[in-house]
């Protein structure tokens, strides 16, 4: 079914729409979820939670890319159970790694705590992330969007994993130059 | 700030870029079996099927071999596709006719919009590796150009420029 036709489901608040949701995008999300949460139970529960928040999304919402919409929501939802989990031990998927990845962006931010414009940083990054070049854009939201493995990236573009480390590396160190100059370190 | 500020942040990117993050580009990928196969394609083509087709336009027997070659090509002179990368992915260009190696990397280092500031200063072969060293300003275009790509595509022309040749080639800077 094509998407236009799973929203317009949404509209007419048919409860057709979860299943046909579940059908096209349930694997998609429940591969995101999965790879933060590393536990099949914890990814399914983020799932359904998932089609309960786009049920009580659309309306008013009417997505154009489906499949990010709900991507977004799930990942959203299993990023919010990690950080709920008691033990924030290594091991537990890559979302450890991705923070500590992501930490270096910010190391020299000795400042004292500011409130955070959170609304303007996204906009920096969603510009930031524009500017790159299409592969260094891809190898970076498989990093740190869908959280894949250096693996996994690898073998999705035929790079070898010290090239996608080498890629991921420059990026770090160009948007770490970015968020100095507006003003977030 | 703390990481997990900047993965929210990353979390709310524009959906056409997250939708297509994970597709593969459409890279003219050269297999490692293509790459052979093209290769003992042009030796038959060399070496067997052009003389054939040359003696047959002459004809048999005929010993007037002081007439330049009827094809226009001046000896020294190699047909050549250059291979270079457009927006990060492998394209190729017309045949081209030129008289060298030195021409060919010219060549390449224009179709990739490599300014004049890179130059070749030498090449080198030990040990089944062709080593081009350039000037140290090639690096500089690491930063919006895949490297790997971009020593593939001069391979990738170079081999098949000259079959069964640089196999094996790196770049060196000074």
């Amino acid at each position: 079914m094509m998407d236009e036709q799973i929203v317009a489901l949404y509209w007419e608040r048919a409860e057709q729409a979860i299943a046909e949701t579940a059908a096209k995008y349930g694997r998609y999300c429940h591969t995101i979820s999965y790879t933060i949460l590393s536990s099949h139970e914890d990814a399914e529960e983020c799932v359904n939670d998932t089609y309960i928040q786009a049920w009580d999304c659309i309306p008013p919402h009417r997505p154009s890319i489906l499949s990010t919409f709900l991507g977004k929501i799930t990942r959203r939802i299993s990023i919010d159970r990690w950080r709920k989990r008691t033990a924030r031990k290594r091991g537990g998927g890559e979302l450890p790694l991705v923070l500590d990845e992501l930490a270096e962006c910010i190391s020299d931010n000795d400042g004292p705590e500011q409130e955070l414009d959170r609304e303007q940083l996204s906009e920096v990054i969603n510009t930031f992330v524009h500017s790159l070049p299409i592969m260094e854009q891809k190898v970076f939201l498989c990093r740190y969007w869908y959280m894949n493995s250096v693996n996994t990236i690898g073998k999705r573009f035929d790079y070898s994993e010290s090239k996608v480390k080498t890629m991921l590396h420059r990026t770090r160190n160009k948007l770490r130059t970015v968020l100095s100059k507006e003003g977030f370190l | 700030m703390k990481p997990d500020d900047l993965l929210d942040a990353i979390g709310n990117v524009d959906d056409a870029l997250i939708a297509t993050a994970q597709e593969c580009p459409r890279r003219k990928h050269l297999s490692k079996l293509w790459i052979p196969l093209a290769s003992v394609a042009a030796c038959v083509l060399l070496f067997i099927v052009l003389p054939v087709v040359f003696i047959s336009l002459r004809g048999a027997g005929s010993e007037d071999y002081a007439e330049p070659p009827k094809t226009g090509q001046s000896p020294g002179n190699v047909r050549v596709q250059i291979y270079y990368l457009k927006d990060n992915e492998i394209a190729t260009s017309e045949q081209l006719l030129l008289p060298s190696v030195e021409e060919i990397f010219a060549a390449w280092l224009a179709l990739n919009g490599i300014d004049e500031e890179v130059r070749l200063i030498r090449i080198s072969y030990a040990d089944g590796v062709t080593t081009f060293t350039v000037t140290e300003e090639l690096v500089t275009y690491y930063d919006t150009m895949d490297a790997s790509l971009l020593l593939e595509s001069l391979q990738t022309t170079l081999q098949h420029a000259f079959p069964s040749e640089y196999e094996d080639c790196r770049f060196a800077y000074e």
